[in-house]
C-alpha cells in the first residue's frame, strides 16, 4: 500500500487488546478511588470534626462510616462506568469517522481521505479504504484521459479526411463541367481520385481499427520530401506565390509513414488556403539537421478570419504526428505573420 | 434525611472521585481538545485543594501550610508552561505531569 501507516515499523495492536486495556485502566483507577474513599474518607471526616470541635456520638459515627462505605461503593461504580465508557467511546468514535468517510467516497468524492489514527484493525481498515479510493481516483483520471484522447483523435482524423475529400470533390466538379477532356487529363484525374480515395480509406481505417503505423524504409528520403514539396506547390500555385527551399534537405535514409507525412502537408495546405494572405508569398523549407527532419512553412495572415476551430484541429493533427516521431511543432503567430516548424526526430 | 456531616462526606468523596477522574482522562484520552479541558480542570482542582489545605492548616501546621503554597504554585507553573508550549507535545506532557503531581499532593495535604 502506498498510504502512510500510523506505525511504520511496529506490529498492529488488536482492538480487543486495546478495549481490555481500557477496562484494566478504568478498573485500576476505580480500585484506587475506592481505597481512597473507604480508607481515608471516614478519617478525613473525623479530622474535620476534630478540627471544628464536634464530637459525634456512637450512632452518628456508625452512620458516618456506613455513609462512607455506601457512597464509596456508589461513587466507585459510577466512576468506573463513566471512565470506561468515555475511553471506549473515544476509541470507537473512529468507526464513525470511517463510516462517514466511506459515505463521502460512495457519493463520488474520491479525493476524500480517512484520517489515520492509532495502530489496530480499524487503522488497517482506514488505510485499505484510502488505498482503494486512491486507485479508483487514478483509474477514473486515466479513463477520462483516454476518453479525451480518443475524442481528440476522432476530431483530428475527421478533420484530416476533409482535406482529400475536398480535393476529390473539387476535381470531380472540375471534370464534370469540362467539355471533352483529353485522355491524358482523364488518366491524371483517375490517378488523383484513386490516391485521394486511398488516403480517405486509410484515415477511416485508423478511425475504425486504431492507429497503425506503416513505416517504410527509404534509402533516400530526399526524394519523398521533394515529391511532397511538389504536391504542396501544385495545390497552392494557382492562388499563391510560393518559395520552396530544399537546399538544406541532404540525401539521407529514413523510416517514414508516407500517409502521415501526407497528412502533415495536407493540413499545411488547408491552413494556407484558409488563412494565408494571397498577396504575400508562402515559403516552405525542408531541412535535414541534427534534430531530424525540419519542415518550416511561413505565410502572411489574411485579414479575414474564417474560424479558429479548423485551424487548431489541423495543427493538433500535425502535432500528434510529429510527437509520434519523437518531435514537436513550434508555432509563431504575431497576428500578421504565421510560421510553423515541424520537427520529426526519430526517423 | 441528610445532615451537614453527610453532605460534607459526599462533597469530600466527590472531590476525590473528580481528582482521579481528571487524572485518568488527562493521560488516557487521545483527543487533544479534551486533554486540554481536563488539564484546566486538574489545575483548578489543585488550586482549590491547596486553598482548602491552607484554610485547614494555617496557623496550626507550618509544613502543611507551606506545602499548600507549593502545590498551588506548581499548578500555576504548569498552567504557564502549557501556555508557553504552543503545541509542543513534550512541554505539554511535562505540564500535565506537574499539574497531576500538584493535584495529588494538594489532595493528600488536604485529607491527611
Amino acid at each position: 500500500m502506498t498510504e502512510k501507516t500510523a506505525n511504520q515499523g511496529g506490529k498492529t495492536r488488536r482492538l480487543s487488546r486495546e478495549i481490555f486495556g481500557i477496562f484494566a485502566i478504568s478498573l485500576i483507577f476505580s480500585i484506587i478511588l475506592y481505597l481512597f474513599l473507604s480508607l481515608f474518607g471516614a478519617a478525613a471526616v473525623q479530622a474535620f470534626l476534630a478540627l471544628w470541635g464536634i464530637t459525634p456520638d456512637e450512632t452518628d459515627l456508625y452512620r458516618i462510616n456506613g455513609s462512607v462505605f455506601g457512597i464509596s461503593l456508589a461513587l466507585t461504580a459510577g466512576f468506573f462506568i463513566l471512565l470506561f465508557l468515555i475511553l471506549l467511546g473515544e476509541r470507537l468514535a473512529y468507526i464513525r469517522t470511517i463510516i462517514q468517510g466511506i459515505e463521502a467516497l460512495s457519493e463520488g468524492k474520491l479525493e476524500h481521505r480517512l484520517p489515520i489514527e492509532g495502530n489496530n484493525e480499524l487503522t488497517r481498515l482506514a488505510e485499505a479504504v484510502n488505498y482503494l479510493a486512491a486507485e479508483e481516483e487514478a483509474i477514473k483520471a486515466e479513463e477520462k484521459r483516454l476518453s479525451e484522447d480518443r475524442e481528440e483523435l476522432i476530431r483530428t482524423l475527421s478533420h484530416d479526411i476533409r482535406t482529400p475529400l475536398t480535393a476529390l470533390i473539387g476535381y470531380t466538379e472540375l471534370f464534370r463541367t469540362k467539355e471533352s477532356p483529353s485522355k491524358e487529363e482523364l488518366s491524371d484525374y483517375l490517378l488523383l481520385v484513386h490516391r485521394k480515395a486511398n488516403e480517405i480509406r486509410e484515415i477511416s481505417d485508423i478511425l475504425l481499427d486504431g492507429s497503425k503505423r506503416s513505416l517504410e524504409y527509404f534509402d533516400s528520403a530526399r526524394l519523398l520530401m521533394t515529391m511532397l514539396a511538389e504536391e504542396f506547390e501544385e495545390a497552392l500555385q494557382k492562388e499563391f506565390s510560393l518559395k520552396v527551399d530544399l537546399s538544406g534537405c541532404t540525401d539521407f535514409p529514413a523510416s517514414l509513414d508516407v500517409q502521415e507525412l501526407r497528412r502533415i502537408f495536407d493540413n499545411l495546405i488547408t491552413n494556407v488556403q484558409k488563412y494565408a494572405d494571397p498577396q504575400s508569398p508562402v515559403c516552405l523549407s525542408i531541412q535535414k539537421s541534427a534534430k531530424g527532419i525540419v519542415i518550416r512553412e511561413t505565410n502572411a495572415i489574411a485579414e479575414r478570419q474564417s474560424g479558429q476551430s479548423g485551424y487548431r484541429m489541423g495543427l493538433n493533427s500535425i502535432r500528434r504526428i510529429a510527437q509520434s516521431y519523437g518531435g514537436d511543432v513550434r508555432i509563431e503567430n504575431d497576428g500578421k505573420q504565421f510560421a510553423i516548424t515541424v520537427t520529426l526526430s526519430d526517423v | 434525611m441528610l445532615n451537614s456531616l453527610d453532605l460534607l462526606v459526599i462533597v469530600f468523596m466527590g472531590l476525590i472521585a473528580l481528582t482521579l477522574f481528571s487524572l485518568a482522562l488527562l493521560f488516557f484520552l487521545r483527543n487533544k481538545k479534551a486533554k486540554k479541558v481536563f488539564f484546566y480542570i486538574t489545575i483548578a482542582l489543585a488550586v482549590y485543594l491547596s486553598t482548602v489545605a491552607f484554610r485547614i492548616s494555617s496557623g496550626l501546621f507550618f509544613v502543611q501550610t507551606v506545602l499548600s503554597f507549593v502545590t498551588a504554585g506548581a499548578a500555576i507553573a504548569a498552567l504557564v508552561l502549557e501556555r508557553v508550549s504552543k503545541g509542543n507535545e513534550k512541554l505539554f506532557l511535562l505540564a500535565r505531569i506537574i499539574s497531576s503531581c500538584a493535584l495529588i499532593l494538594a489532595l493528600l495535604n488536604a485529607i491527611l
